[in-house]
């Protein structure tokens, strides 16, 4: 396999002010996330401390393992948004418990009590189905309590999904695990309820499908809430709690002896020993494009994430717009499709059939996203772009090997299906603090949108007000700009997170390593290619 | 020349091993003895043949005469080399080889014996015009005879175990009315050492030195000295560091000195190897102490500097034949030094302490440097032998070279797993005062506060960032998943990764911020540290501390890390991640501190005690040690009996708290 030469000069104009761009969204995208990891603000986590409780993040912490990696989903969920924290009131992510990679998922009890909101919901809906795509077993830390309320209406129909989903994955032999360390109540008395070990902190755990006061409404019954439902009582009188923890750190630990008995994962396919690339990460953010209009070397973000910077270029002179071929990362086997400019006819067939050619042997993929879509005009619609197109997206759809999409730049268009966007399921999907998503660029968008208007008003004999039609043009370049920023993306769960560039090599180890819990069955079955 | 075919070595430990090394120049075969104790020891490996002798305590095996004349017989043995200590200076042993067919070798029990009653050899060699202390040696023991005799001699007085050696039943007395309790416990002592409680009375030389005089006779009328060792540091009686020459002695004492030793061995026509002990008084007048009828602990520094095998001549003169050097041949040459090294604590008054040693180490070989050890990798310590595990000898032009030399071997010495003297035996040679050449017996008990300092309080915080790192750096290596991956990799960092440690009791939070390829930036509270890993190595880490790089030699079991520098080591304990919720027992139980015997149990069920009472006498080697109830109450239960022998941690006695009254 052969080494990727590098032509980065650092000493560059065009890198030297992409490193100081990348360096700053860096620093924002830090700045973010700290402020991610304080909860519910300083006067909850003081009065969560002063109970005698840990906070979600010491509980995820004191359950991984010692030198576990922890690589955290969506943290940023909920970001800028009404009625949301940052991180949406859930902290979730896969690491490794007693030596298997699980999924844990804890409520953030400073933030209105563990209550789950909208964005809430979808983290938890996202978490749960990282544990069942990669069959992963999970561990939920709970104290929450129950759903926010005044939002009812957007979260409880679709909620029922996560408890049928512990119950579907249980049945597919990933088991989960519940420590309750505080409230767990009405509809969340189910996330224990449907658990395959629950685990519950005498004093602290209460589990009941009706409080006291809702008990006393329904039926006049007055009962305090331990006996009603304290961890004593469901672990000695009801049967719902397996295990009773003394205290939190015992509960913790008795959530790592039960991991320990878990039988193996599927067999992991055979390494290759690591090497590390030849070419330091830092040098990425001065590769990376600080606006996405200008293009950048997909090859040389590949130098930088792959073992030994080896690259066995598939197809390197046909269609050249999408480079693909094969490499490992961390001693995983991948097969690569890095855009390198706008999707042709040629470069899409090309995809589509490398997609196929990793499907048959079994090789994971890894999608560099930095697409601003297909190419338009009479010559390529002629040469059946759109055909070209539908077989790329054909492969995209139909292939069952892993697929991990990071996105390097930007997203737009088809180009976001064919290369495997967030509706294409890939197993992961992290995006860099560059990046930019939208069904076209705003310019383009606008421009699009002002021409429309003006062919309508000249069909319709109007004049054209061109302040009016000018201001209108701004907004929405303004509105479309605006939402096509990163953490608008990242806030509603259109990724997993945004990483640091520099991470992208470890992250791509974490997901491959995670997807591989679930045997890695490439499909020789496709829908009908369109020759 | 007449020598032997076979030898059994009735000893243990480095002395079998080290005599066990010049039958195997002299192609003789060996045969060790060993008990229950020793059955994977290293001197029993280290023999072309070895028996079984009976029980661990020394007294059913070591001490048992017939069971080793069996084993002699047995294995067809020609000779029986008894090493030091256990029977090597018992005459009915000596007798007893010879009677079963086989040379004992060493002097004749008419020798032993002279030389084993003090009282009996003062009189001999103030006979022959060897100075000997003023003091009594007389026959009558009553209690009063010996307060009467211990008058006109005057304070401060030794009372000594006429049979005995070793600093065993030996006292100071300094006030008169000390004198009684003082002549009841060194009879004690000497009864139960020796099975003779009759005690020597001497004037105690304050400041004296300890000088000793190597002899040599064959049986055929040759006598030999090799001249001195000096054995001034000393502690309760018991050698720790010799050296030869003595740097008290000029030309003129020393001729004086080896002169008089000489004498002495004529006056009990002594053959084989010997050792006549003088002090030095600080007015340079000397005074025959004892003759010790065998070969010396310390025999080493004599063989460095006169480059003598006196074991090779102990066998040789044991076969009969003349001796093979001549007076005028033996030339002190440099300067040998040699230190002890024990297993015991020096920070809790010299407790003998066990285990098992997890690694054995010994420096690496320099031209002049000796290791005699007794140990090797895997080695039980128990209670029921000498602590010694090895003698370092350094030999080198001058004193200074040596000296600097042996602190050198011992620093590189690695024996974790069991608490020694290492570092208290290289601060004694490092003191200035030791140095300088100018000590006396006293100079352990003067400086102890000096010998046994703890050092520099953040020693203990650089062993717990070195324990941190190396068990991160072998967890990371062990990782199953993903190894390659920087360690505790987080996309959105929330705590440094931190480890809960312990050393000398005290808790240490160790947490790290990882700095570019294999540095850490350590923090213990306020306490910082850059720490960079070069290479983790079988058995230790080598790791830059704050820009100097060392090895740091770590040893684990369980949870604890044995971890050294060059002039410190430190047992590092990792606490429990997921401490033991349970609850605590109400009760208060009485713990053994250390390995030993239950010598006496004081209370019985059911007796109420109070704060300080006495509850449990325990005895490890040497010490006696009463344990006391720390608070008042009512023993529930005595769960030892005399006899017993304990391992630290075991409970002994439980009491329940005193009833209200």
């Amino acid at each position: 396999m052969q080494v990727i030469k590098t032509v980065v000069n650092s000493s560059d104009e065009i890198y030297r002010a992409n490193y100081e761009t990348n360096s700053a969204a860096i620093e924002k995208l830090k700045r973010e996330l700290s402020r991610s990891t304080k909860g519910g603000g300083d006067q909850y986590v003081k009065r969560h401390l002063a109970r005698g409780r840990m906070l979600p993040r010491e509980r995820i912490e004191m359950l991984l393992d010692e030198g576990s990696y922890f690589l955290e989903v969506a943290p940023l969920a909920g970001i800028g948004m009404e009625n949301e924290f940052i991180g949406a009131g859930v902290v979730g992510g896969v690491g490794l418990v007693s030596g298997r990679e699980c999924i844990i998922i804890a409520n953030e009890a400073t933030v209105k009590g563990g209550a789950v909101s909208e964005i809430g919901q979808l983290k938890n809906r996202r978490l749960s189905d990282i544990g069942t795509e990669n069959h992963l077993p999970s561990i939920s830390l709970v104290e929450s309590a129950g759903a926010d309320l005044p939002v009812q209406a957007k979260i409880f129909v679709p909620g029922g999904r996560g408890f049928r989903e512990i119950t579907r994955r249980s049945k597919l032999r990933i088991p989960s695990i519940s420590v309750v360390f505080g409230n767990s109540t009405a509809g969340g008395a189910y996330l224990p309820g449907m658990s395959d070990y629950v685990i519950m902190v005498r004093n602290q755990a209460q589990v009941f499908l009706g409080g006291p006061p809702l008990v006393k409404m329904a039926t006049g019954e007055v009962v305090d809430e331990e006996s009603l439902g304290g961890a004593e009582m469901h672990s000695q009188t009801s049967g719902l709690s397996d295990y009773l923890a003394e205290d939190e750190l015992d509960g913790i630990r008795m959530a790592r002896d039960i991991v320990r008995h878990y039988c193996d994962p599927s067999p992991r396919p055979r390494l290759r020993p690591v090497e590390e690339p030849l070419y330091p990460a830092d040098e990425l953010l001065g590769i990376a494009s600080a606006d996405v209009r200008v293009p950048f070397e997909s090859r040389e973000v590949i130098a930088r994430i792959v073992d030994g910077s080896r690259f066995e270029e598939f197809k390197s002179k046909y269609g050249t717009t999408l480079v693909t071929g094969f490499a490992y990362v961390h001693g995983y086997s991948v097969g690569i499709l890095a855009n390198n400019g706008v999707l042709m006819s040629e470069s899409a067939a090309k995809g589509a059939q490398f997609i196929q050619l990793c499907n048959q042997q079994n090789i994971p993929l890894v999608f560099l996203q930095n697409i601003t879509g297909f190419m338009v005009g009479r010559t390529y619609e002629e040469q059946g772009i759109i055909r070209n197109g539908a077989k790329l997206i054909n492969g995209v759809s139909n292939s069952t090997v892993p697929a991990i999409t990071i996105m390097t730049g930007s997203s737009y268009g088809a180009g976001n299906y064919a290369m495997c966007g967030r509706a294409y399921e890939p197993r992961f999907l992290f995006t860099w603090p560059n990046h930019r998503i939208a069904v076209m660029g705003p310019q383009q968008l606008s421009g699009v949108m002002d021409i429309i208007k003006r062919e309508a008003l000249a069909k319709q004999g109007l004049p054209v007000e061109e302040e009016k039609l000018n201001a209108a043009k701004m907004a929405l370049e303004a509105q479309i700009e605006r939402e096509s920023d990163p953490y608008f993306a990242t806030a509603r769960l259109w990724d997993d997170g945004i990483i640091d560039p520099r991470d992208t090599r470890t992250v791509i180890a974490i997901s491959l390593s995670a997807s591989c819990n679930r045997p890695v069955e490439g499909t020789m079955e496709w829908g009908v290619f369109r020759h | 020349m007449i020598t032997f075919d076979k030898i059994l070595i009735a000893n243990r430990g480095e002395i079998a091993l080290r005599v066990m090394r010049t039958c195997r120049q002299m192609g003789i075969s060996t045969v060790a003895v060993y008990s229950d104790a020793d059955a994977r020891a290293l001197h029993v490996r280290f023999a072309d043949e070895a028996v079984h002798i009976g029980a661990a305590a020394s007294k059913d095996s070591y001490l048992n005469i017939e069971k080793i004349i069996e084993a002699g017989s047995r294995s067809g043995a020609r000779a029986i080399h008894p090493g030091y200590g256990f029977l090597s200076e018992n005459a009915d042993f000596a007798e007893a080889c010879e009677s079963a067919g086989m040379t004992f070798i060493g002097p004749s029990p008419d020798a032993i014996r002279k030389a084993a009653v003090k009282s009996t050899a003062r009189r001999i060699m103030a006979g022959a015009g060897v100075p000997v202390v003023p003091g009594y040696d007389g026959e009558e023991q009553s209690a009063k005879v010996l307060r009467g005799r211990a008058e006109p001699i005057g304070m401060p007085l030794l009372i000594k175990a006429s049979a005995g050696g070793g600093g065993r039943g030996m006292r100071i007395v300094r006030e008169p009315r000390e004198l009684d309790e003082a002549i009841e416990a060194a009879r004690r002592e000497a009864e139960k050492a020796f099975g003779d409680g009759d005690l020597l009375l001497e004037k105690y030389v304050e400041g004296a030195r300890h000088i000793e005089v190597q002899i040599l006779g064959d049986k055929h009328g040759n006598l030999i000295h090799l001249y001195e060792r000096e054995c001034s540091i000393q502690r309760r009686h018991q050698k720790v560091i010799e050296e030869s020459p003595s740097p008290a002695l000029n030309s003129e004492l020393r001729n004086k000195i080896c002169a008089a030793a000489l004498e002495a061995g004529r006056s009990i026509d002594y053959t084989n190897a010997g050792t006549v002990e003088f002090i030095l008084t600080p007015t340079a007048e000397f005074y025959f102490i004892e003759v010790n009828t065998r070969l010396q602990v310390e025999h080493p520094v004599t063989e460095m500097i006169t480059g003598v095998d006196l074991v090779r001549l102990q066998i040789e003169i044991a076969a009969g034949n003349k001796l093979s050097l001549k007076q005028e041949e033996i030339r002190q040459a440099g300067h040998a030094i040699e230190a002890r090294l024990y297993a015991e604590d020096p920070n809790i008054d010299f407790l003998p302490a066990a285990g098992t040693l997890l690694e054995w180490c010994e420096p690496e070989s320099v031209e002049g440097l000796r290791i005699d050890a007794g140990v090797d990798r895997g080695a039980e310590v128990g209670i029921h032998y000498d602590p010694m595990l090895a003698k370092v000898i350094a030999h080198a032009a001058d004193r200074e070279s040596a000296r600097r030399k042996l602190i050198r071997g011992l620093s590189q010495l690695f024996a974790p797993g069991v608490q020694t003297n290492r570092e208290f035996l290289i601060n004694t040679i490092d003191h200035p005062q030791f140095a300088s050449g100018r000590f006396h017996t006293g100079f352990i008990a003067d400086h102890i506060e000096e010998l046994t300092v703890r050092g520099d309080p953040t020693e203990d915080l650089v062993a717990a960032v070195v324990v941190a790192v190396y068990i991160d750096a072998l967890r990371q290596a062990d990782a199953e998943i993903l190894p390659g991956l920087p360690p505790h990799y987080r996309n959105n960092p929330f705590r440094d990764p931190s480890i809960r440690l312990q050393v000398q009791e005290q808790p240490i939070d160790v947490s790290w911020k990882t700095v570019g390829d294999g540095g850490f930036a350590m923090s213990c509270g306020d306490w910082q540290s850059n720490v960079r890993v070069i290479s983790v190595e079988q058995g230790g880490i080598r790791v830059t501390v704050d820009s100097i790089q060392r090895l740091f030699r770590i040893a684990e079991s369980g949870d604890q890390f044995y971890v050294q520098s060059n002039s410190w080591s430190k047992v590092v304990t990792r606490l429990p991640r997921y401490p033991d919720s349970r609850a605590a027992s109400e009760h208060e139980s009485a713990y053994a501190p250390m390995p030993g015997q239950v010598l006496k149990v004081l209370v019985a069920v059911g007796q109420e005690v109070a704060a300080g009472d006495g509850l449990v006498i325990l005895e490890a080697m040497k010490v006696e040690q009463t344990l006391r109830a720390a608070q008042a109450g009512i023993v529930e239960a005595v769960l030892v009996k005399a006899g017993d022998v304990v391992a630290p941690g075991d409970r002994l006695v439980e009491i329940s708290a005193a009833p209200a009254v």
